[in-house]
């Protein structure tokens, strides 16, 4: 990938939050300046409590940043109204959790389907399409199943299907590999990088996981509120050397 | 623990319908019906009801007897016509004949009695006038003449008493013949006999007695009763239909005869109950125009008699 | 999104079925209480709808209820009769007394006197033949009251009942509706029913009519009023006073009390355990928020949770309420009851309503979760 090819998906600058009021005030981002790539897996890494979480909450437009500006794909969250910035998620996110955070009482293909019947797609091509996501992730023979018997790694697949479902233009992924063994994260890190990673799409990856640092084109440091470096990696020849 | 399929949502909705159907039909009916046999009914406009009895346009009357006695015959039966002076029933006269006949005995005697007087005085009167032929004082003493005028005198008086005693004993044969034929009752009116609960053999006691009712039947009139507070609605001459108890759907034309005078507490017409009198009425008295109109006397009557508007209908 | 909704509260089984059960439960309290209460106060009008062919009710000013009447004067029908209107009028004769069986059970009764002519106010019959009344001392007996002055027997045409002097015959069970009294109602001829008035000096208990189909009817009761000083009313108002008569007794308060906490259980109940559920799927909202799904959509979702808690509590405590009505009605006195559609109707609404209630109170917690706590694990 090269500057002519890669567009801002993601730009942050002089980004300031802080929690709480008076003696107890804690500032997390102290001026983050930030920016993530289509066609790019952009890794966020950093030890707990350094604001990782916090600044995904603030791209993803969970939060509102103290000061500072986020625009993803040159939109300006903060510009947009709360039902707009709601639809906007709904559009153009894609997020997979830590905890996976399936809904225990829908099936497999259900769970996935969720994006699309939440933009008001008919339920049973909505439940289709995230079938033929599911299969495409491997997981074909499991869509009837129900989350409790599903192994971790088979549930963050679907987590993953149901962040790609809708064909979103960003990603976010909370530690997903965290709650997982490594070979399942390395399969799951697998799967994101041959599915998710597509030119017109951006990636985010908050993790403190370094065995699957491999899989990222950028990663940017953060401590203490601060990203302290940010490292440009070439993986394409490993990527395709992998196993999936 | 998940609910599986849809056998609670199911069973929820069976017990709905079940509900909702039960409740539906359990729901009381508060629908009117029609009385099983119709109520009378006003056939005007405006109306004052009232109750009444039918009665014999002469009223009822009771045949009393001036004597007392067995009664020996009865002559008519309930229902049958009787003219003025039909016989109606004749009491036990032997009594009476034997009085008769000693009456007739009396009269006899007494008759002879003027016979026996009449020839005294004959026979005086020949005395007297052989002494006053005598003129001659010597033949005949003066005290003797006189003696012989005075006992003429007394058998003349004796003669007007025998005759007297004659009218008497006729008198009271007289009166006597009076009492065999009062001992026959007879009908004081054109009327008919409408109740005769008389029996030969039973005991008449002279004065009041119910038991041989008599009236004019032709035509029936109707005694209505009308509270005093309607008598401001009513006029005279208006007009009026009855219907019988139980008959409700017979209309009996009536004609306004008249009104009795007298405003009187109300009679009890529908039972032998307790019921205190509180209630004055007004008798109106109404001619039943049909000859064959289905009723009978005594009868009780519903009748309508068409009225004046209330004030504040009008 | 609907569907989902659905499944989430169908996962939760226990709080599924508490929910379920609780508005049950209050569907059931307050329809059975209060049908019981419109049941128990709607007899105090037995004897009025009973009287099913006249619309005219005239009586005594002093008279408040059916069962506390003060006679009229004899010739008050004849003056109904003379009321513009007033298709038809005759007397009802009511009497109070003792009756006595040949056992020796004695009850206070009331005796009906039904006109002879007309036959106004002829009961139907459940046993037997209502014409039999027209006998001498012929009269036939109400369910409730028959298994009150007969105890355990079965009816037999001929079982007699001693009233003052008299031997009455009873020929039939009628279907008189029970009274509010509880005492056994006979029906007799108009005649008979004079004859055994001892107590009142007076026989014409009240008079009752009918009114011209197409006549002012208030017209006429007014007119009636203004003219005789009577109270005149058409039955639904005098079934209204006498309902009103024993409701100022105090009787309901019991029920309202029950009622109130049959409501009260429902809302307590269900808002606490739609709390509880969303508390403990508050991960899964959260989710949702996060994945976009609308305010307006999981507003929709809640109100589809309670629409089905409500669908199918109602189902099952309404159905409940309408079992109980029905076995107990089973019982002599109690067959009158049933559940008007009006308290079915209404107690439903309010269930729904504060289930609805409930489920707003729930949507506002999930209104405040906070779609940032989502990456807290």
């Amino acid at each position: 990938m090269n500057a002519e090819t890669t567009t801002n998906a993601v730009h942050c600058s002089a980004i300031r939050k802080s929690f709480g009021s008076g003696e107890t005030r804690t500032e997390v981002l102290r001026g983050i300046d930030f920016t993530a790539s289509q066609g790019e897996m952009t890794f966020l890494v950093g030890p707990s409590g350094c604001g990782k979480t916090t600044l995904i909450s603030i791209i993803a437009g969970l939060l509102t940043a103290d000061e500072g500006h986020v625009s993803l794909f040159g939109e300006d969250l903060s510009a947009l109204s709360p039902r707009e910035q709601i639809l906007f998620r709904r559009r153009n996110l894609g997020f997979v959790f830590q905890q996976y955070n399936l809904l225990p009482s829908l099936t497999a293909a259900e769970n996935a389907a969720v994006p699309l019947l939440a933009a008001g797609m008919n339920r049973k091509t909505a439940v289709a399409r995230a079938s033929e996501m599911l299969d495409q992730l491997g997981l074909g023979h499991r869509v009837s199943a129900m989350p409790r018997v599903l192994s971790g790694g088979q549930q963050q697949r679907v987590a993953l299907a149901r962040a790609l479902v809708h064909d979103p233009r960003l990603i976010v992924c909370d530690e997903p590999t965290a709650a997982l063994d490594h070979k399942s994260g390395e399969s799951v890190m697998n799967l994101l990088a041959t599915s998710a990673v597509h030119p017109d799409r951006a990636v985010l990856v908050v993790t403190h996981d370094n065995r699957v640092f491999h899989f990222a084109h950028q990663i940017a440091h953060m401590d203490d509120g601060v990203i302290t470096h940010v490292d440009q990696q070439a993986l394409n020849s490993r990527l395709q050397s992998s196993p999936s | 623990m998940k609910i599986k399929g849809l056998i609670l949502p199911l069973v929820a909705a069976g017990c709905l319908v079940y509900a909702v159907v039960s409740i539906a039909q359990t729901q009381p009916t508060r629908e009117l019906t029609h009385p099983p046999s119709s109520p009378p009914r006003s056939t005007f406009e405006n109306t004052v009801a009232a109750v009444g009895l039918v009665e014999p346009s002469s009223e009822a009357i009771t045949i009393g007897s001036h004597l007392s006695g067995i009664v020996d015959s009865v002559l008519v039966k309930a229902g049958d016509p009787a003219p003025k002076g039909t016989p109606l029933f004749t009491l036990d006269v032997r009594a009476l004949k034997a009085q008769r006949s000693v009456a007739a005995a009396q009269v006899s005697q007494a008759t002879a009695q003027v016979s026996v007087a009449r020839e005294s005085l004959t026979q005086a009167r020949r005395r007297l006038d052989s002494a006053n032929a005598l003129n001659d004082p010597r033949a005949i003493a003066n005290e003797e003449r006189a003696d012989r005028a005075s006992e003429v005198s007394k058998l003349e008086a004796s003669l007007a008493s025998a005759q007297a005693s004659v009218e008497l004993a006729k008198a009271e044969l007289g009166a006597v013949e009076t009492d065999l034929e009062r001992a026959t009752v007879t009908s004081p009116i054109d009327g008919r006999v409408l109740q005769v609960r008389l029996r030969a053999g039973e005991f008449i006691d002279g004065g009041a007695d119910s038991r041989l009712i008599l009236g004019r039947t032709d035509p029936l009139h109707v005694r209505a009763d009308v509270d005093e507070f309607e008598i401001p609605r009513l006029k005279p001459g208006s007009r009026a239909t009855a219907s019988p108890r139980g008959n409700a759907g017979v209309h009996i034309d009536l004609e306004f005869v008249r009104f009795e005078p007298l405003v009187i507490p109300k009679r009890s017409l529908t039972g032998d109950s307790t019921e205190r009198v509180d209630t004055r009425v007004l008798q109106a008295i109404y001619r039943i125009v049909p000859a064959d109109a289905p009723v009978f006397i005594g009868q009780q009557m519903d009748i309508f008699i068409e009225a004046s508007p209330r004030q504040s209908e009008s | 999104m609907i569907p989902i909704a659905i499944s989430m509260l169908r996962h939760d089984g226990p709080k599924f079925m508490a929910l379920v059960l609780a508005v049950a439960l209050a569907a059931f309290l307050t329809q059975n209480q209060a049908s019981i209460l419109s049941a128990f106060l709607g007899m105090t009008g037995s004897q009025i709808r009973d009287v099913r062919e006249a619309n005219l009710w005239v009586m005594e000013p002093d008279t408040e209820c059916f069962d506390q009447a003060k006679p009229l004067k004899q010739t008050a029908v004849q003056t109904i009769r003379g009321f513009s209107g007033v298709e038809w009028a005759v007397p009802v004769v009511k009497v109070d007394t003792n009756a006595r069986t040949e056992a020796g059970k004695l009850s206070t009764v009331t005796l009906l006197g039904v006109p002879e002519d007309s036959r106004v106010g002829e009961p139907r019959m459940k046993l037997g033949d209502a014409s039999a009344i027209y006998r001498r001392d012929g009269a036939v007996i109400d369910p409730g009251g028959f298994s009150l002055l007969f105890p355990g027997q079965t009816f037999k045409s001929g079982m007699k009942v001693r009233i003052h002097d008299e031997w009455l015959t009873l020929h039939g069970i009628s279907d008189a509706a029970p009274p509010f009294t509880g005492f056994p109602v006979m029906h007799v001829s108009q005649t008979t029913a004079m004859r055994l008035n001892r107590a009142e000096a007076r026989a014409t208990t009240f008079v009752v009519g009918r009114m011209l189909p197409n006549a002012d009817q208030q017209a006429i009761t007014a007119s009636i009023r203004r003219e005789t000083g009577w109270k005149a009313m058409t039955r639904t108002e005098f079934e209204n006073a006498s309902y009103d008569y024993y409701a100022a007794q105090g009787v309901p308060n019991l029920f309202y009390i029950t009622i109130a906490i049959g409501f009260v259980v429902g809302i307590a109940f269900t808002g606490q355990t739609f709390l509880m559920f969303v508390k403990e799927n508050a991960r899964a909202f959260t989710t949702l928020k996060v994945l976009g799904v609308t305010h307006g959509q999981l507003g929709r979702m809640m109100a589809a949770q309670a629409g089905l808690v409500v669908f199918m509590g109602l189902g099952i405590g309404t159905a409940l309420a309408v079992g109980v009505t029905e076995a107990a009605k089973l019982m002599p006195f109690l067959r009158a009851l049933y559940i008007p559609w009006e308290v079915a109707l209404a107690c439903g609404g309010v269930i729904a309503a504060v289930t609805f209630l409930a489920a707003g109170f729930a949507f506002n917690k999930v209104l405040k979760l906070q779609p940032a706590d989502v990456f807290r694990s």
